[in-house]
C-alpha cells in the first residue's frame, strides 16, 4: 500500500485532470504590470520597495477579488522554504534569490499568483491543469480587472502596458503551456517540435521558464511577442500550433509500443521497478524514470499507479521539498538521494 | 560565475545561450560577450553548433546581452546617444543598453527614438492593440486597435459559448459593450 507520509498539499496544476493532460501539464497566463507612482525596478531603493509591497499587499487585501488571497513575505522566509515555492511554480528563481522587500500573494489552491516587487512591480499569473487555455485566461483576466480597479497600471498610448524589459511591453502577457514530449525526446524527433514552435514565432522554454533548462521530457510552449497583438489574438498563436504537438506526441507513443511492445513494455517496467526498489536516487535520475512511468501510465501500463501520484513526486522529490518535509534543514546531496529514494518507495504502489 | 565571457576569458559575457540536445537529453549553457557572439554566430572559425542541436536563446539573454546587440544593429547611427538621459530618473541611454531595463515609465519617452526600431525587431511592432485600462479613451492611433480588439473578442466569445462558458461569455460581452461604447464616444 501506498503510504502517505510525509503529507505535503500540492498546487491543482498538478493533479494530472483537464483536457489532454496526458501530454498538457499545465496552461498558464502571466501578465506584468506596474505601479503608478513608483519608478521601475532598476531604480527601486530599499525605502521604495518596502512602501511599493506595503502599498500593493493593502490594496490587494481591499479589492474585490473572489478567492482569498494570502501574503508571504518572501524576505522573512526561509531560503529552503523560497526553494519550495520555486518548485511549485509559484515564484521565479529570480524572486527567490533578489534580495530586499517583497513577496507573493497566493489562492489557497495555488492556482492564482501574484508576485509583488519582481522584474516587475506586479506579475500575476493563473494556472490550470491540462490545456484549459480560456480558463486560465478568463481567470487571469479577470483577476487583472478587479486588481486593475484597486491599483492603477502604468499605461501608454503608443506602448500599451509598459514594463521593466521591453520584451514584455505591451500587452504584458506571457501565455504557456508546458508538455511532457518523451515519445519524441526518446525517438529524437524533439527537433521537429523545436522547428514547428520557432516557425510559428513562439518560443520554447525550460521547465522553470526562462533561461532554465529542459529538465527531462518537460518544455514549456510561449508567446515571443508581447506587443501589437491583442491579448486574444495571443491566445490565438498558442492555441493555433498545439493540437499538431499533442496528435504528433500521441501518435509517436502509439508507434513505439506498435511497433515492439515487449522492449517498450520491459523498458517501462524497468523504470518502475528502479522506482520501487532503489535506496538512493538523483533528482535527474529520479526525472527520468518518473517521465517514462507517467507515459506508462497513460497507456495503461500500470494498473496500480495513479498519475496523480507521478505528478505529486516530481513535485516531491526536489531538493526544497525534500528539504522542507525533513525539517527544513540544508541536507548534503548524497542524504538526499537516500530520502529521496525513500520517499518514492513510499509512494509508489508495491 | 558565468559573467566572463568563455571564449575571450576577458570581457563580461552578457549572451547566455542554452542548447538542448533532445537526443541525450543534454544541456550545453554558454556564456559569450557580445562580441565574441557576433563573431561566432557570423561562423569565423568556430564549428557550427550540430544539427540536432536546438539553440534556444533565453528571453533573459535577449534583455540583456542579445538585446543590447540588437540596440546597436537596429538603431541609424545618427540616433545613436549613449548620453541621453532620461529627466525623471536618470538613467542614460547607455545604462538601459547594458541593463536591460528601464528605470521609470518616462524612459520610453525619453529613448523613443532608439527603442521604436527595437521593439520593432523583437515584436515586429511598435504600437500597443487590446486592452486598455477603463479610464484610457481610444485615441485616433489607437481606433484600428479597437477595432481589432472587437474582432478578436467576438471570435472568442463564439467560442466560450460553444464551450457553455457563460460566466466568460458574460465578461466578454460586457467588454465589447465597453468598447463599443467607447468606440461611438470618440466617433462622435
Amino acid at each position: 500500500m501506498t503510504n502517505p507520509a510525509p503529507e505535503v498539499r500540492l498546487g491543482r496544476w498538478l493533479e494530472g485532470t483537464g483536457p489532454d493532460s496526458d501530454i498538457v501539464i499545465s496552461s498558464r497566463i502571466r501578465i506584468a504590470r506596474n505601479v503608478v507612482g513608483y519608478p521601475l525596478k532598476a531604480r527601486l531603493t530599499p525605502e521604495k520597495e518596502q512602501a511599493l509591497c506595503e502599498h500593493v499587499e493593502q490594496r490587494l487585501a481591499e479589492s474585490k477579488s473572489s478567492t482569498p488571497l494570502r501574503v508571504t513575505r518572501l524576505n522573512e522566509i526561509d531560503p529552503i522554504e523560497r526553494l519550495v515555492l520555486v518548485e511549485r511554480h509559484v515564484i521565479s528563481v529570480e524572486h527567490a534569490n533578489a534580495t530586499g522587500r517583497r513577496s507573493v500573494v497566493t489562492n489557497a489552491e495555488e492556482s492564482a499568483v501574484l508576485m509583488v516587487n519582481e522584474e516587475d512591480h506586479l506579475r500575476l499569473q493563473w494556472i490550470a491543469p491540462g490545456l484549459a487555455l480560456d480558463e486560465s485566461f478568463g481567470a487571469a483576466m479577470t483577476l487583472h480587472d478587479s486588481i486593475a480597479d484597486a491599483l492603477p497600471f502604468v499605461f501608454h498610448p503608443r506602448f500599451g502596458y509598459l514594463t521593466s524589459c521591453p520584451t514584455n511591453v505591451g500587452t504584458g502577457m506571457r501565455i504557456s503551456v508546458m508538455l511532457h514530449l518523451p515519445a519524441l525526446v526518446f525517438t529524437k524527433q524533439i527537433d521537429k517540435f523545436f522547428n514547428a514552435v520557432s516557425k510559428m514565432n513562439l518560443a520554447v522554454r525550460g521547465f522553470y521558464g526562462e533561461g532554465t533548462k529542459a529538465l527531462s521530457d518537460f518544455y514549456q510552449v510561449s508567446n515571443q511577442v508581447t506587443l501589437g497583438k491583442t491579448p486574444e489574438g495571443l491566445l490565438d498563436s498558442v492555441r493555433q500550433i498545439l493540437p499538431k504537438i499533442i496528435s504528433f506526441e500521441r501518435e509517436v507513443r502509439r508507434q513505439i509500443l506498435d511497433s515492439d511492445r515487449l522492449l517498450m513494455e520491459d523498458k517501462l517496467w524497468r523504470s518502475y521497478g528502479l522506482l520501487q526498489h532503489a535506496r538512493s536516487m538523483t533528482s535527474e535520475e529520479a526525472f527520468e524514470l518518473l517521465s517514462m512511468v507517467r507515459m506508462g501510465v497513460h497507456a495503461n501500463i500500470f494498473p496500480k499507479l495513479d498519475v496523480q501520484t507521478v505528478n505529486q513526486l516530481f513535485m516531491l522529490i526536489q531538493p526544497g521539498h525534500l528539504q522542507s518535509v525533513h525539517g527544513g534543514t540544508q541536507l548534503e546531496a548524497g542524504k538526499r538521494d537516500v530520502l529521496r529514494a525513500q520517499l518514492i518507495r513510499q509512494r509508489m504502489p508495491q | 560565475m558565468n559573467n566572463i565571457c568563455q571564449a575571450c576569458k576577458q570581457a563580461r559575457a552578457t549572451v547566455h545561450l542554452t542548447e538542448i540536445d533532445p537526443g541525450k537529453s543534454q544541456i550545453r549553457e554558454t556564456h559569450l560577450c557580445a562580441d565574441c557572439h557576433r563573431e561566432r554566430e557570423g561562423g569565423m572559425g568556430v564549428p557550427p553548433i550540430g544539427p540536432s542541436l536546438a539553440t534556444v536563446a533565453t528571453v533573459a539573454a535577449l534583455a540583456t546581452g542579445v538585446l543590447s546587440g540588437q540596440i546597436e544593429k537596429a538603431e541609424p547611427k545618427r540616433q545613436t546617444n549613449r548620453r541621453t538621459t532620461c529627466a525623471s530618473c536618470g538613467m542614460t541611454y547607455q545604462e538601459f543598453r547594458v541593463k536591460g531595463r528601464f528605470g521609470c515609465a518616462a524612459c520610453y519617452d525619453a529613448f523613443e527614438d532608439g527603442l521604436v526600431p527595437l521593439l520593432e525587431k523583437v515584436h515586429g511592432a511598435s504600437q500597443h492593440i487590446g486592452t486598455l485600462p477603463k479610464d484610457v479613451a481610444p485615441t485616433e492611433r489607437s481606433r484600428e486597435a479597437v477595432a481589432q480588439e472587437l474582432a478578436d473578442l467576438k471570435r472568442r466569445l463564439n467560442r466560450v459559448i460553444k464551450n457553455e462558458d457563460y460566466m466568460e461569455a458574460a465578461r466578454i460581452r460586457d467588454r465589447i459593450q465597453e468598447l463599443e461604447r467607447l468606440q461611438d464616444g470618440s466617433a462622435s
